[in-house]
């Protein structure tokens, strides 16, 4: 069993990993052919996975409805709109005209926007009662902060013309903040977070990293 | 309690109906607040602007429904500028959580294309969401109609028009000052994401990355964003390595779009309220800031 559990995987891991590399780099027709067949075959799996997700979902709140853990109601609800969803996708497709297409468009999108416009109302108490210039780099992040709220909205435009001529204007000092110390700092996460994933992956391929075939 | 003490402890409450009423009455009395350009949204118009009539485009809506009140302004405002371009629109999503497999795609491209009096099928097509992420772009890159053999409402991709380059604005002579270059454009079949002339991908998480490193680095496929106002400053690197073309913004993307083509929108309506509030959130750092170092100084005085 060791063998189907982990040598298996590792080994099935290892070529395809370094099959698809190797195929990247020479692309005659037989290597775009095996990628047409191995992408394909990757979102086959893919469709499985969202079987996974689904039937994890359903698990996690089934457990909750059982043990009776707070807010188990919710789960309940969970479970039935799921389920009434799933029937009417099936039943009668989700194109438009369709209740499921009636449910998505006046229920589903007014609650998730309003739910997420919510943030609104905790930001700005947030940053009345939690945003304080204590130290240099809050300091520094207030400001840029500010200039940035400034810049991106009319209102900006309109405080520009009063300033001196040798002081830019909001947009272009917001425009400053995004294109030099935002974008370096977002392009350093980046090389940071790709050479992680290339180191990973590469762990991955040479079975070095198991994580994924799980505990036993 | 001083005064000071009870400004710093304003009942949260207050602050809430204040933001509400920073909301409510631009939305009820629009400000109409002038809108300024910027090259960032310029990127993606005069892209759109200069390619040929008939030309195919490609629109990702990637973003699920709580991000629609943001971008679903621009996402309008880029159809109706490709409707009026006649161009042929292929709308996608490969975010899992665009309400069940393209339903927010399906809904404004329908919309949109009954104002401008296109004819699904012909001039523009859904293909809804497939799962697979990369392997989904990858795929349509490959093979586009094997990856998505059928559309959004279950037609057959190989029949349609619109892929088969035949497609046609209905009149026989165009009122476009490029027409004259176009036939090219249409006569186009889509067999692949190479073929497409353009593509804009609006999203409200990190998807485009998957069409850049993908779509535009293996393919060449060009590509424009449109995001959330959070997303955009991750969208920077991009655009500086001219792996896109241009950023639209959050609200204030799209009110620029929408002014680049001479209307006022939700866009435009929805940017009032968020100056608005952009300025109360100014104001509250600033006395919250205030009332903080005040204080701070009298503990400081008293020993």
């Amino acid at each position: 069993m060791d063998f189907f559990k982990r040598q298996l995987p590792t080994l099935l891991v290892l070529v395809l990993g370094l099959g698809m590399i190797i195929q990247y780099y020479i692309p005659t027709t037989f290597s775009q052919q095996v990628l047409k067949n191995v992408n394909l075959w990757i979102q086959i799996i893919a469709a499985f996975t969202l079987c996974i997700g689904i039937t994890s979902l359903l698990r996690t709140h089934y457990t909750k409805i059982r043990l009776q853990h707070s807010g188990w109601a919710y789960s309940i609800i969970l479970y039935i709109v799921f389920i009434a969803m799933v029937i009417l996708g099936f039943y009668r497709g989700i194109q438009e005209g369709t209740p499921f297409r009636w449910l998505f468009d006046y229920v589903q999108t007014p609650l998730s926007s309003t739910t997420f416009s919510l943030t609104a109302f905790f930001i700005c108490s947030a940053a009345y009662r939690a945003f304080r210039a204590r130290t240099m780099e809050a300091t520094i992040m207030l400001i840029a902060a500010i200039i940035v709220m400034i810049g991106r909205i009319p209102f900006g435009d309109m405080l520009s013309a009063y300033l001196p001529s040798f002081i830019p204007g909001f947009n272009d000092m917001a425009g400053w903040i995004f294109n030099t110390p935002g974008m370096a700092a977002r392009r350093a996460i980046l090389l940071g977070i790709s050479l992680g994933g290339i180191a990973t992956s590469l762990r991955i391929i040479l079975g070095i990293e198991r994580s994924y075939q799980g505990k036993d | 309690m001083g005064i000071i003490q009870k400004v710093l402890n304003v009942d949260r409450r207050v602050i809430y109906l204040i933001v509400f009423l920073a909301v409510a009455i631009p939305i009820i009395f629009p400000l109409n607040l002038p809108v300024t350009l910027t090259e960032e949204v310029m990127g993606v118009y005069n892209e759109i602007e200069n390619l040929p009539e008939g030309s195919p485009i490609l629109i990702a809506v990637d973003y699920e429904p709580s991000s629609s009140p943001e971008l679903n302004p621009m996402t309008r405002a880029i159809l109706k500028h490709c409707f009026k371009k006649n161009l042929r629109v292929v709308t996608t999503t490969i975010w899992p959580t665009d309400g069940s497999g393209g339903s927010i795609a399906d809904k404004l491209v329908e919309e949109e294309a009954r104002i401008a009096g296109k004819i699904r099928g012909k001039d523009f097509v859904n293909l809804g969401f497939k799962t697979g992420s990369y392997a989904v772009v990858i795929g349509m890159g490959e093979d586009f109609k094997k990856t998505f053999p059928k559309d959004f409402n279950g037609n057959v991709l190989d029949k349609l028009e619109i892929l088969n380059g035949t497609h046609s604005n209905g009149n026989s002579e165009s009122s476009l000052p490029n027409a004259a270059f176009s036939q090219d454009a249409r006569a186009k079949k889509i067999n692949s994401l190479k073929d497409f002339s353009y593509m804009v991908c609006i999203h409200d998480d990190s998807s485009v990355f998957t069409w850049i490193t993908y779509g535009y680095e293996r393919y060449g496929i060009k590509i424009g964003t449109g995001c959330t106002a959070v997303m955009a400053p991750g969208n920077y690197p991009s655009l500086q390595a001219k792996q896109i073309t241009g950023i639209i913004g959050g609200l204030k993307g799209a009110s620029e779009y929408e002014k680049l083509m001479n209307y006022r929108g939700e866009g435009a309506r929805g940017m009032d309220s968020q100056s608005v509030i952009h300025v109360f959130i100014i104001i509250l750092i600033f006395l919250g800031n205030l009332t903080y170092f005040i204080l701070e100084r009298k503990k400081t005085v008293r020993g």
